[in-house]
């Protein structure tokens, strides 16, 4: 898969570990650089472990060579996770302003 | 018989079917959760001990009742060893010529060949075990073991080094148990001879533990089913079994304890493989196991060493699911599998009863239009196992997915079934899968990827 030295399974959980790293530091930036509150940022936080969580799943059922699971994987874990996101962060915005 | 099938297992994915089932997740979700407050629907409730790690539970007995009345299977009545005799009566053959068309994906000669050279491996070495044929080959009785039997320092370091020895050897997994005479066979039939052996005339000990050996079958052969790619997951099983069986049996002669390996002879298989701890009944009425689902072929070695630690029978909630899913009762194309809601004691009435050994509560199902289905559909089928929610690749996910659903109360198994279904898995008749099976898409044999 990767240089022939990871595979697949591993190169995700690599990719997921720098995506949770990256939602991490981003909702505690988003806390001390702007007047943001908890529940706002939950919301947010929510939305991300849920698109997290899909794409560990999506890539998954792809690599054990099941793509419908894959497909509706991202209708039924991503989609939910993509709103709650978005809800976060226009409550977010809103508390900014 | 097969559009039939294919219009049960395709999921309707429009865009209103679809807003439906989120609406309808998320109740069914809501309210198993408020019903998981109650223990009455949970299948881990009214178990006699729980020790063992979430979300399975250890039983000190057999799992499910069993009457007092129970009488040991007699293989005679065995549905493989009845088609036989009447086939051959019949039609002079194991079985009538049917008209296959050589052409299909799935059905074609090197797809025949891919499933017929494990049989022939199998049947020359070890006969037709699979129709308990007793004493043939590595499965024979005649190995004496040799010197003193090996004093293990303990009955933890006997299991210890069986269990290690047997995966060695390419079991997938192992299991102990005590010798059960419910379980062994009345007799051992010969179908070839009409010969009837017993255990206390000819049996060359008398044994007091039996190792089961599972081993896994391929998923994506047995996704093509049913056709000669996914009978080829059972005919490699077969040859695998004989194999492993007959090492482990070996070893243990080698330390000086009696030992006979043993496919379909002897005794039950499913029965035993419950009491060593492998997995659950179903509604099928194959075992379902923990890691591979019903994917897998079992192997049983009986010996007289008994200072060994028994494995306990354990339950991660199976039969509570099968009581709602029934999804291999809705894609047995020969619709051979009980669709009653809850198990029973006795076979239904007016169905076939030889084949059955009655008294123990489990779903019965009609074997002869199972093999009928076989001999027609020119394949060893295997639709039940395709179609079942725990055949699922070996990925974390599922893995997941099994914890949840073994805590989760009843109506969410209903909506579990039905996920299962919209995600794709568990699809039968599909024409592209045997070519799927053949892809070089994805793998590289030269051992990259």
């Amino acid at each position: 898969m990767f240089l022939g030295i990871f595979t697949g399974i591993e190169v995700l959980f690599f990719i997921l570990g720098v995506l949770t790293t990256l939602s991490i530091g981003g909702l505690f930036w988003l806390k001390k650089s702007h007047p943001v509150h908890w529940n706002s940022l939950s919301i947010i936080g929510s939305g991300l472990f849920i698109m997290i969580a899909a794409i560990a799943w999506c890539v998954s059922s792809v690599l054990e060579g099941e793509p419908q699971a894959g497909s509706m994987g991202l209708m039924v874990i991503f989609l939910p996770g993509l709103v709650l996101t978005t809800l976060g962060g226009r409550l977010a915005f809103q508390q900014i302003k | 018989m097969s559009v039939e099938n294919a219009e049960q297992t395709t999921a309707n994915l429009s865009r209103r079917g679809l807003l439906k089932f989120g609406v309808a997740g998320g109740s069914i979700l809501l309210a198993g959760k408020a019903l998981g407050a109650g223990s009455e629907a949970s299948p881990v409730a009214g178990v006699e001990a729980g020790s063992a790690s979430f979300p399975v539970i250890e039983h000190d007995d057999f799992p499910y009742p069993v009457n007092a009345d129970y009488k040991q299977f007699n293989p005679e009545f065995n549905e493989f060893i009845q088609t036989y005799h009447r086939n051959m009566a019949k039609y002079g053959a194991e079985e009538p010529y049917v008209e296959i068309d050589r052409t299909q994906p799935g059905f074609r000669p090197f797809e025949t060949s891919l499933n017929y050279a494990p049989w022939s491996v199998k049947i020359r070495n070890t006969g037709y075990s699979m129709y308990c044929q007793p004493n043939q080959g590595e499965y024979g009785w005649g190995f004496k073991p040799q010197g003193e039997p090996y004093p293990f320092e303990s009955p933890q370091q006997a299991s210890d080094v069986i269990k290690r020895a047997a995966r060695l050897y390419g079991a997938d997994m192992v299991g102990i148990t005590r010798q059960d005479w419910r379980w062994d066979f009345a007799v051992h039939h010969d179908f070839i001879t009409g010969e009837n052996l017993t255990w206390e005339d000819d049996f060359p000990f008398k044994p007091k533990t039996v190792i089961v050996l599972a081993f896994e079958m391929d998923y994506e052969s047995l996704s093509a089913g049913p056709t000669q790619v996914s009978s080829a997951a059972t005919s490699v099983g077969y040859a695998r079994m004989q194999h492993t069986a007959g090492m482990v049996a070996e070893f243990l002669r080698g330390i000086g304890y009696n030992a006979v390996a043993s496919g379909n002879d002897l005794g039950l298989s499913v029965p035993y493989a419950i009491a060593a701890g492998l997995g659950e009944s179903s509604r099928m009425g194959l075992l379902v196991t923990y890691k591979y689902g019903p994917r897998v072929r079992l192997a049983k070695v009986y010996t007289d060493l008994d200072l060994v630690e028994y494995d306990k029978a354990k339950t991660f909630g199976v039969r509570s699911f099968c009581e709602r899913c029934q999804r291999c009762s809705d894609a047995c194309p020969s619709k051979a599998l009980s669709r009653a809601e809850k198990p029973s004691f006795e076979p239904p009435e007016g169905g076939f009863q030889y084949f059955h050994n009655p008294g123990i509560e489990k779903w019965y199902s009609d074997a002869r239009k199972c093999r009928e289905y076989w001999i027609e559909s020119g394949s060893d089928c295997a639709t039940c196992i395709t179609s079942c929610p725990y055949n699922k690749p070996d990925f974390w996910q599922h893995r997941m997915i099994e914890k949840m659903n073994s805590i989760m109360p009843g109506p969410v198994h209903t909506f579990m079934r039905e996920m299962d279904i919209w995600f794709g898995f568990g699809d039968t008749f599909d024409s592209k899968a045997p070519d799927k099976f053949w892809s070089r898409e994805g793998r590289m044999y030269d051992g990259r990827a």
